[in-house]
């Protein structure tokens, strides 16, 4: 299998804070990875530069075998890096059918299309329904996406994600405030579609049953640095892993 | 030219009186009136460009005036030292001038937002206006410049200026003001106007789904100052005259509270707004020349106050109760 993404020595500081220290690591295509750590061990501030929204202060961000380290987080969506938040960030005042639509349009350089009508193009309508269905949200696609459920909302999140065609797709916390009944679901459904669309992902997880059951390698990662990375039954095993996770 | 189902819809009804209602206004009502409802349209027109910003970017912009203000004066400096004569010649350039100045202040501008944006757009906005103000020799200041009666598609006019504005120049300016508004309504329905709306819900998502968020701010804030210079143009030669208070902070306060007051979250409302706000005005004018300002200010208070989505806010609360009683 090829290497999608490659990082060399990342290093992001805040302060005396090492939030990402020498980080190194290699994803492979169509792996599902889960990056686990206690809380302020730097798993979002490596998404957020892994996404653009950070710019490491050095270090290097191999994409595709291009240099993409620095990149605004706009032209990173673009060449095939998609990300979902810990806490959701969605379009609260549009319908869900609409903010698919404009993550689609987005990706399809639509966007900036002035003198034509969102309605008439019924080619995106239908990428936006099969998202929508792939997710199980066609029936909520008129409502506003303030009233969506917690749970909805996690899924529509991942959407605006899967919308772009990611090759990588990296998941902050997929099932943060989702009822441990839902987590279930909620997993079955985002680990079909990425199985289903042949991408890889890498996927920030607190919780260790989603981690054993969903993911294939698992990264651990501790103080900014990665510390242990192996497949989910060894290094949840690990004793070393443990007295991190649970902070002793 | 209308589908059927719109034409029988409740919305297709409505337009299509109104538009009859501005075909046959000028036969029916006083050449005063007229002239009310046709500046009206333009400041409405003004306020739905200011609300481009404002109510689906989330940007406030204190400086429209000096769009206005520079559409308006493009027509009387050319007129006055070129003669040129050609409405649509006027037009044309008033549309270029107006471009281009606000591209280079939206350029300036857009970085910023909040707060920041709305001082920076302010004193912008202020710059242009003392610009006007003091080079005298070029726009004698507020003495200002009158505008002769122009000639409209090549024909030249011989005639009262009255008959001009009420008759004439309404059948050419209106259908301008109604494309305009019809431009802008596909432009707020097209994928470019829904990017806008992301970007006032989310900018930070908007950008982690591939959107340049400043970029589409400059698109923005370009056709918003640009479409307002326009309706400067057209106002300068209803008006036949020309002067520095055009381009002041005030009149800018003025399509804010226009937009604000007929409804920030309905594209058609700060047009409305516009029609209501110059009706009353010059109602209010006319019977307390000294205290219409006091009058205007407690009434739009009290509109904004207690109907936050404006004047069209309060009728779609009214459409909706009137259909929950019914059903």
């Amino acid at each position: 299998m090829t290497q999608i993404l490659v990082t060399e020595n990342l290093k992001k500081y805040f302060g005396s804070v090492h939030a990402v220290d020498d980080v190194s690591i290699s994803i492979k295509e169509g792996e599902i990875i889960s990056l686990v750590g206690p809380n302020g061990a730097g798993k979002t501030t490596l998404i957020n530069i892994l996404s653009g929204v950070l710019k490491p202060d050095s270090g290097k961000v191999i994409f595709l075998g291009r240099n993409i380290t620095g990149l605004s987080s706009h032209k990173i969506a673009k060449i095939g890096i998609a990300r979902s938040f810990q806490i959701v960030q969605l379009f609260e005042n549009l319908t869900v059918l609409d903010s698919l639509r404009s993550a689609i349009f987005s990706i399809e350089n639509k966007s900036r299309r002035m003198f034509s009508l969102i309605e008439k193009d019924v080619h995106v309508k239908e990428e936006a329904f099969k998202i929508l269905d792939s997710i199980g949200l066609s029936h909520k696609s008129y409502v506003f996406v303030k009233e969506l459920a917690h749970g909805e909302r996690k899924l529509l999140d991942v959407a605006l994600a899967l919308a772009l065609k990611p090759k990588l797709l990296l998941l902050d916390e997929p099932t943060s405030g989702v009822s441990v009944k839902e987590r279930d679901e909620v997993m079955r459904t985002i680990k079909s579609i990425i199985e289903k669309s042949k991408i890889s992902a890498l996927i920030v997880e607190h919780d260790m049953h989603v981690v054993a059951s969903y993911t294939e390698r698992v990264l651990v990662m501790h103080e900014g640095k990665i510390v242990v990375d192996g497949i989910p039954e060894k290094v949840l095993s690990n004793e070393k892993v443990k007295s991190i996770l649970l902070g002793v | 030219m209308f589908k059927k189902e719109f034409i029988l819809s409740y919305r297709g009804l409505v337009s299509i009186c109104v538009l009859l209602l501005l075909f046959l206004f000028p036969l029916f009502s006083s050449p005063y009136n007229t002239f009310i409802l046709y500046s009206g349209l333009l400041l409405g027109l003004a306020a739905v460009s200011v609300n481009i910003l404002l109510g689906y970017m989330g940007l406030v912009s204190f400086g429209h005036a000096a769009y206005f203000g520079i559409g308006a004066y493009t027509v009387a400096l050319l007129t006055y030292y070129f003669n040129i004569h050609s409405m649509e010649v006027l037009l044309l350039v008033a549309f270029l001038t107006s471009l281009l100045i606000s591209a280079i202040v939206g350029f300036l501008t857009v970085r910023h937002t909040e707060v920041y944006f709305a001082l920076l757009t302010l004193a912008f906005g202020q710059l242009f206006y003392s610009l006007i103000l003091k080079f005298y020799n070029i726009t004698r200041g507020t003495d200002g410049i009158s505008i002769p009666m122009l000639s409209l598609i090549g024909i030249k006019f011989n005639i009262t200026r009255e008959i001009f504005t009420s008759y004439y120049y309404w059948y050419y300016g209106i259908p301008i003001v109604l494309g305009l508004l019809l431009l802008l309504w596909v432009i707020i329905n097209s994928p470019f106007g829904l990017t806008l709306k992301i970007i006032r819900e989310n900018p930070s998502r908007a950008r982690t789904i591939g959107i340049p968020v400043e970029k589409y701010r400059w698109y923005a804030f370009i056709l918003s100052g640009t479409i307002t210079g326009i309706a400067g143009a057209l106002y300068a030669e209803l008006y036949g005259h020309v002067a520095p208070d055009l381009l002041h902070y005030s009149l800018s306060g003025e399509l804010l509270c226009i937009a604000l007051f007929g409804g920030y979250r309905s594209f058609i409302g700060p047009m409305i707004g516009g029609v209501i706000y110059t009706f009353l005005k010059s109602y209010l004018i006319s019977i307390t020349s000294y205290y219409w300002n006091f009058f205007l200010g407690i009434f739009l208070a009290l509109v904004i106050l207690f109907f936050r989505g404006g004047f069209m806010g309060g009728l779609n609360l009214l459409i909706l109760s009137i259909r929950r009683k019914k059903s």
